[in-house]
C-alpha cells in the first residue's frame, strides 16, 4: 500500500548533513585514534514547512498512520529514501492566513534520515 | 592800479590791471575808457537796470606777469588763467547769462630758434539751480587759438579740447554734446627751394556714453516706536526692491525623467509529468519599497490577508461527569502548538543505517498547548472552579474548528498571569484524541473523505483529486492569474485476511 501527501515547498535555510560519526579517542602514550562510522555516506535531511490548517490535519493524519515506514521523498528531481527521524512531530501556529484552506497557518519541520 | 609798456611790431601799448567793483566800474565806463591789455581785454557790462535783481556782483580779476627784459632771453612764457563766475541765485532771476571772451596772443618777436609756447586754459562753469525742470542749462566755450608764425620756423598747433556734460538727478531724456572744431594751417608764402611742409592732422574723437543702471535697489526701512504707559515695542520693517533694466527672459525647463525597470522571468508552474504538477505562488516586491511585515513566516510565497477568522465553535469545556458544567472561553491566540509523539522503537544499525519500528497499535500521543487571553476575573473564577471539579479527569474539549477532543487538562496548576487591568492570560495543555469520525469542514473539492482520526477504511482504493489555486503576482500594478493544479492520485491495495 503506498499514499502520497503533497506538501509546498520547503521554506529557505533547509539543510542537510552526513550521519557519520567520528569518536576520537586518546591513547595513554598520546596519539590519537578515531573510531569511524561512515554509515555509508547516508544523510538526514531536514525540512521546514508552512502550511494550512488544512494540510497541517493531513500531515498529521497521515505521521500518525506511517510514522514508522519508510518514506520516499521528491524534490526538485532529488529523491530521498529514508525514514522520518523526528519525534514528536510539533505543529505550531503561525497566525492568521486569510484564503488559505482554514484560515490558518502552521509550521512543521521534517526530519529524513537516508536508510 | 598798475601800468606797464609793451611793444607791439613798433607801436606802443599801454596796459593796466585794475581791482575794482561794480560802481567803480561805472564811473570808468562813463569815462569811456577802454583798457586793453596784452592779455585779456575786458569788457565791463553796464550796471543792471532792474530793480528786482537783488545783487549782482561781479568782480573780476586778472593777473598777468610777464617779465621779458633780457634780451638774450629767447622763451617767453606766457599763461593766462581767466576764471569767471556768475551765480544767479536769486529768487527772480531765472537765468543766468555769462559771456567770457577771451582772446590770448603771444607775440614772438625774435630771431632765429626761438620757441613760442601758447598755453591758453579756460575753464567755464555753469551752474544752474532751478526749481523746475524744464530751463535748459547751455554751456557754450568758443575757442579760437591762433599761430602766427613770421618766419622760417616750424610751427604745430595743437587744440586739445575736452567737453563733458554731466548732468546729476533724474535722467534726462537725451543729453547733447556737441564739440565742434575747426582747424586751419595756412601757409602764406614760403620759398620754393626750402620745401616746407604742411600738414594738418585733425583728430576729433567722440564718444556718447549713456550710462544704463541695469540694477536698481531701493530699500525702504522704516521703523516706529510706539508705546504707552506700559512698554511696548512696534517694529516696522518693510524691504521695496526696484528692478529696472534691460534683460531677457531666460526660460530653463528641467525635465527628469527616471525609469526603473526590470524583467523578471520566474517560472509559475513546475511540472512533473510522472508525478503532479505544482503551482508555485509568488510575489514581487514593490521595485521602490522594502518588503513589507504582514505577519507571514518566511520567505516568500503569497502572504495571506490579515482578515478576521471565521470560528465555527468558542472553545468549550465539558466536564463528562456533570455533562451540564460547561464553561466558554475565548478562542486561543493563532500560536497555539500541536504534538504528535509516536511510541517506537528507534535503533541505528552499525553502520549508521536508522532502524525505527512501530507497530500501529501502539501509542500515539497527541498534545495540544493553547494560549487564551483577555479572560476577566468572573470567568476566571468558574474556569478554577472547573479545574478543580475534574482535577485528572477527561473532559470535553471543543477547538474552534468545532471538533471535539476527549482530552485531560495536564497543566491545571499553571500560573495565569493579569496582563491588562482586569484581564488574564491563560495557558492550557492538554492531552487527548479526536472523536472518531469528526472532520473539520474545508474548502478544497475533495472526492475522497479526508480523516484525521479515522481507519483505512474509510480511504477510497481509488480517487482524483483535483485542486484549483490562484495564483497572485504581486507586482507594482495589480494583476492576477490562475493556474490551475491538477492532481492524480491512485492507491490500490488488497487486503488479505
Amino acid at each position: 500500500m503506498a499514499s502520497t501527501i503533497l506538501l509546498p515547498s520547503p521554506e529557505l535555510a533547509n539543510n542537510q548533513g552526513l550521519t557519520a560519526q567520528v569518536n576520537v579517542v586518546r591513547m595513554m602514550d598520546g596519539s590519537t585514534r578515531t573510531n569511524v562510522k561512515s554509515a555509508k555516506g547516508k544523510r538526514l535531511h531536514r525540512f521546514d514547512f508552512v502550511l494550512s490548517r488544512e494540510k497541517m490535519e493531513e500531515v498529521v493524519d497521515f505521521a500518525k498512520r506511517y510514522a514508522g515506514s519508510t518514506f520516499r521523498s521528491t524534490w526538485r528531481g532529488n529523491t530521498i529514501i529514508g525514514k522520518v527521524s523526528v519525534n514528536p512531530v510539533e505543529l505550531a501556529g503561525e497566525g492568521r492566513a486569510g484564503g488559505w484552506p482554514g484560515g490558518e497557518a502552521y509550521s512543521v519541520t521534517l526530519e529524513l534520515k537516508e536508510t | 592800479m598798475a601800468l606797464r609798456t609793451h611793444t607791439l611790431q613798433g607801436q606802443a601799448l599801454y596796459a593796466a590791471t585794475l581791482q575794482v567793483n561794480t560802481l567803480q566800474a561805472q564811473a570808468l565806463y562813463q569815462a569811456a575808457v577802454k583798457v586793453y591789455t596784452a592779455q585779456a581785454q575786458v569788457l565791463y557790462l553796464p550796471p543792471p537796470t532792474s530793480t528786482f535783481t537783488r545783487t549782482v556782483l561781479h568782480d573780476s580779476v586778472v593777473t598777468d606777469t610777464t617779465d621779458s627784459s633780457l634780451s638774450q632771453v629767447r622763451v617767453v612764457e606766457h599763461d593766462s588763467v581767466v576764471s569767471d563766475v556768475v551765480d544767479a541765485a536769486g529768487e527772480i532771476s531765472r537765468s543766468a547769462t555769462h559771456d567770457n571772451v577771451v582772446s590770448d596772443e603771444v607775440v614772438s618777436e625774435a630771431g632765429q630758434f626761438a620757441e613760442a609756447d601758447s598755453v591758453l586754459l579756460l575753464t567755464q562753469d555753469v551752474f544752474g539751480f532751478a526749481e523746475f525742470i524744464g530751463p535748459q542749462v547751455g554751456d557754450s566755450l568758443n575757442l579760437v587759438q591762433t599761430v602766427d608764425v613770421q618766419g622760417y620756423e616750424q610751427t604745430s598747433s595743437e587744440l586739445d579740447l575736452q567737453q563733458s556734460v554731466d548732468i546729476t538727478g533724474p535722467v534726462p531724456k537725451s543729453a547733447q554734446s556737441s564739440l565742434n572744431l575747426s582747424q586751419d594751417a595756412e601757409f602764406f608764402f614760403g620759398l620754393r627751394w626750402a620745401g616746407y611742409d604742411t600738414s594738418h592732422d585733425l583728430g576729433l574723437t567722440d564718444s556718447a556714453v549713456t550710462p544704463v543702471f541695469l540694477d536698481i535697489e531701493h530699500e525702504l526701512n522704516l521703523q516706529e516706536d510706539a508705546f504707552r504707559a506700559f512698554p511696548v515695542s512696534h517694529e516696522l520693517v518693510l524691504n521695496q526692491d526696484i528692478v529696472a533694466g534691460f534683460g531677457h527672459s531666460v526660460e530653463n525647463d528641467l525635465s527628469l525623467a527616471g525609469v526603473a525597470g526590470r524583467n523578471l522571468d520566474m517560472k509559475q508552474s513546475v511540472e512533473h509529468t510522472s508525478i503532479v504538477s505544482q503551482a508555485l505562488a509568488f510575489f514581487i516586491e514593490s521595485v521602490c519599497s522594502k518588503k513589507e511585515w504582514g505577519g507571514f513566516h518566511g520567505e516568500g510565497g503569497t502572504p495571506p490577508s490579515d482578515r478576521k477568522l471565521t470560528y465555527d465553535s468558542r472553545l468549550l469545556f465539558q466536564s463528562i461527569i456533570d455533562p451540564t458544567n460547561i464553561i466558554t472561553l475565548r478562542n486561543p491566540e493563532t500560536d497555539d502548538r500541536r504534538r504528535v509523539a509516536f511510541q517506537r522503537v528507534n535503533r541505528n544499525l552499525f553502520d549508521g543505517t536508522p532502524d525505527i519500528f512501530r507497530d500501529p497499535d501502539w501509542v500515539t500521543e497527541e498534545t495540544q498547548l493553547y494560549t487564551i487571553v483577555a479572560t476577566k476575573r468572573d470567568r476566571l473564577d468558574t474556569l478554577w472552579q472547573f479545574l478543580m471539579d475534574n482535577l485528572g479527569q477527561e473532559i470535553m474539549v471543543k477547538d474552534w474548528k468545532g471538533v471535539t477532543w476527549k482530552s485531560v487538562v495536564t497543566n491545571p496548576g499553571e500560573v495565569y498571569t493579569e496582563d491588562a487591568e482586569g484581564y488574564w492570560t491563560l495557558d492550557f495543555e492538554v492531552v487527548g484524541s479526536a472523536i472518531d469520525g469528526e472532520f473539520a469542514s474545508h474548502t478544497l473539492d475533495l472526492n475522497e473523505t479526508l480523516s484525521r482520526a479515522g481507519s483505512t477504511w474509510t480511504r477510497q482504493a481509488s480517487s482524483t483529486l483535483a485542486v484549483s489555486q490562484a495564483t497572485v503576482e504581486e507586482w507594482d500594478w495589480g494583476r492576477g492569474s490562475t493556474d490551475p493544479l491538477g492532481l492524480s492520485h491512485s492507491a490500490d491495495y488488497t487486503l488479505v485476511a
